[in-house]
């Protein structure tokens, strides 16, 4: 009867109780592989859903190592008045080594800038013909590696210096990347969100079918006593499974996609000056995938399964 | 056991399936229940079972007003009565002894357990050989006798029987009454609704007797 099980305290009852979860989930199992199209069919859309936000995760997090990468990178030119000397422009770049915010600084004489210039640009001839030299002294600053606020704060800071004419932070584009980037950011975490629901949704009308087509089964399970937590355990081990599985071929694409483009996309990169090195995903952010569709799975097959279940009566 | 107190159903559509019905059963009684077809007889058996509420008067099973029953309770209490469905209601894709094990494996019981009551069920009803095969390779008779096997294999309180002897012959029925009659003998309570009148004959129990809805008839027969 079945008060006796429930009082019962013996050490059987874990065992007892493992073995019915066992059954349960090699019973989903059995479900799932009776109908291989259409598990195929929901394991790879649930991957496929699960795919995009990975994916825009991990282009965030390379996103924001290039970024990095680019503002070490940044510069800051300072224009000096033209009637600085050689050896107060040197005095102030001195000066402005000693600063805290700075790595590096350098400073390029007019002669040396034209030279560069000229070398450069190959207009070496005509611009040996000008008389003047028209270019000013420059004083050019590697900042401390820090967020793109702070080099600003630093440019500005600088230019209130009194020999400087002018100040160029030749970082601007990268403002305008971090600017895009932040966007694109709010965009992937609402899609993702979107995404997610959506795969909840996939989720918990493939089990809602199951329970329909088992419908006269869980009629007579309740008209002999089931509750509604033991008719939905094997349908919450399918949504979970459907879930775990949709994980795994989240990663096998995701794997395929970093191989593709990882050298592309290196280059890319290398075309901006950058260095990147193409992270995929981990061991561990792999497991973590894999899991989190399983936990999805569960909890969409949930909410589908109570309520689908409840609705049902003998 | 069970106790009718001035009960009263009527359904949805207006139709009334039951009028004022008042009677007990007492622990280790067995009853017929009789009358035409749409006297009551299943609406009956249902309420006890919590599968239509009353819409008057109360109903008792073991001391529980099912009236009061919440919706999380009603799988326990039911796991208490053993029921015997007329069209069988098993599972097709399991075997007999899965199905019989049904309400032991919805109780949580330990499988060695399970194994030995399932077969001790099965031998019952005379089914022990065809523990492994499918309901649909048996005959209705014997799938009716999985359901009764089902039924007892929990050793519940109260054993409701709707039509259970529908599709026996003679010889099969008071089988199954026998195996009715041993568990009366251990104090459980038994309603069976039939018109099987040489079974009733047969097995001279009390009668309650249904016309349109009313009891118009409870006679206890002396043994």
């Amino acid at each position: 009867m079945g008060e006796r099980t429930q009082n019962s305290t013996e050490p059987g009852i874990l065992a007892t109780r493992l073995a019915a979860h066992r059954k349960d989930a090699v019973r989903s199992v059995w479900r799932l592989l009776q109908e291989p199209f259409s598990t195929l069919m929901t394991v790879l859309v649930v991957g496929i859903a699960l795919l995009l936000p990975v994916v825009l995760m991990l282009v965030y997090a390379n996103l924001e190592g290039v970024l990095a990468e680019f503002q070490s990178s940044a510069r800051i030119t300072l224009y000096l008045e033209e009637d600085t000397t050689e050896s107060e422009g040197i005095e102030l770049s001195e000066y402005l080594l000693t600063l805290a915010d700075t790595e590096l600084t350098a400073y390029v004489s007019p002669s040396q800038a034209l030279a560069e210039f000229s070398s450069a640009v190959g207009f070496g001839g005509s611009l040996s013909e000008l008389a003047d030299n028209p270019l000013p002294a420059t004083i050019i600053v590697r900042p401390t590696p820090a967020g793109m606020a702070d080099v600003e704060r630093l440019a500005a800071e600088l230019g209130q210096l009194p020999d400087v004419e002018l100040v160029q932070l030749d970082s601007e584009w990268i403002s305008r990347l971090l600017a895009i980037t932040g966007v694109l950011a709010t965009t992937a975490r609402l899609a993702s969100l979107i995404v997610l629901t959506g795969l909840c949704l996939i989720v918990g009308n493939t089990i809602k079918q199951g329970i329909d087509n088992r419908r006269a089964e869980i009629l007579v399970v309740k008209l002999v006593g089931g509750t509604a937590g033991f008719i939905a355990r094997p349908f919450l081990y399918a949504g979970a499974i459907i879930g775990l599985a949709g994980g795994v071929v989240a990663c096998i694409l995701l794997g395929l996609l970093t191989l593709g483009l990882s050298d592309p996309l290196t280059d890319l990169v290398g075309l901006y000056g950058g260095e990147l090195r193409v992270s995929g995903l981990d061991a561990v952010a792999m497991l973590g995938v894999v899991l989190a569709g399983g936990g999805i799975g569960w909890l969409a097959a949930l909410v589908a399964s109570l309520l689908r279940i409840a609705a049902l009566e003998p | 056991m069970i106790i009718f107190d001035a009960v009263s159903k009527r359904y949805g559509d207006g139709q009334t399936a039951l009028i004022d019905v008042s009677f007990q059963l007492g622990r280790g009684e067995i009853a017929f229940v009789t009358g035409h077809s749409g006297a009551g007889k299943s609406t009956l058996l249902k309420l006890i079972l919590a599968l239509e509420p009353c819409s008057a008067g109360r109903v008792f099973v073991d001391d529980v007003d099912i009236g009061n029953l919440s919706r999380r309770k009603i799988p326990y209490f039911r796991r208490k009565i053993g029921a015997v469905f007329q069209d069988h209601q098993l599972l097709m894709d399991r075997t007999v002894g899965e199905n019989v094990a049904l309400p032991l494996e919805i109780s949580g019981f330990p499988a060695r357990d399970t194994r030995r009551r399932v077969r001790a069920a099965l031998d019952k009803v005379g089914l022990l050989t065809k523990e492994r095969l499918y309901p649909a390779s048996l005959s209705g008779g014997e799938q009716q006798r999985i359901g009764i096997a089902r039924a007892v294999v929990n050793r519940p309180r109260v054993i409701l029987a709707d039509e259970p002897t529908g599709n026996l012959d003679p010889e099969l029925s008071a089988e199954v009454l026998r195996v009715f009659e041993q568990f009366k003998a251990v104090g459980v309570s038994l309603l069976v609704a039939t018109h099987d009148t040489s079974l009733i004959k047969r097995f001279p129990y009390r009668v309650l007797h249904l016309d349109e809805g009313e009891l118009i008839d409870d006679s206890t027969m002396t043994i």
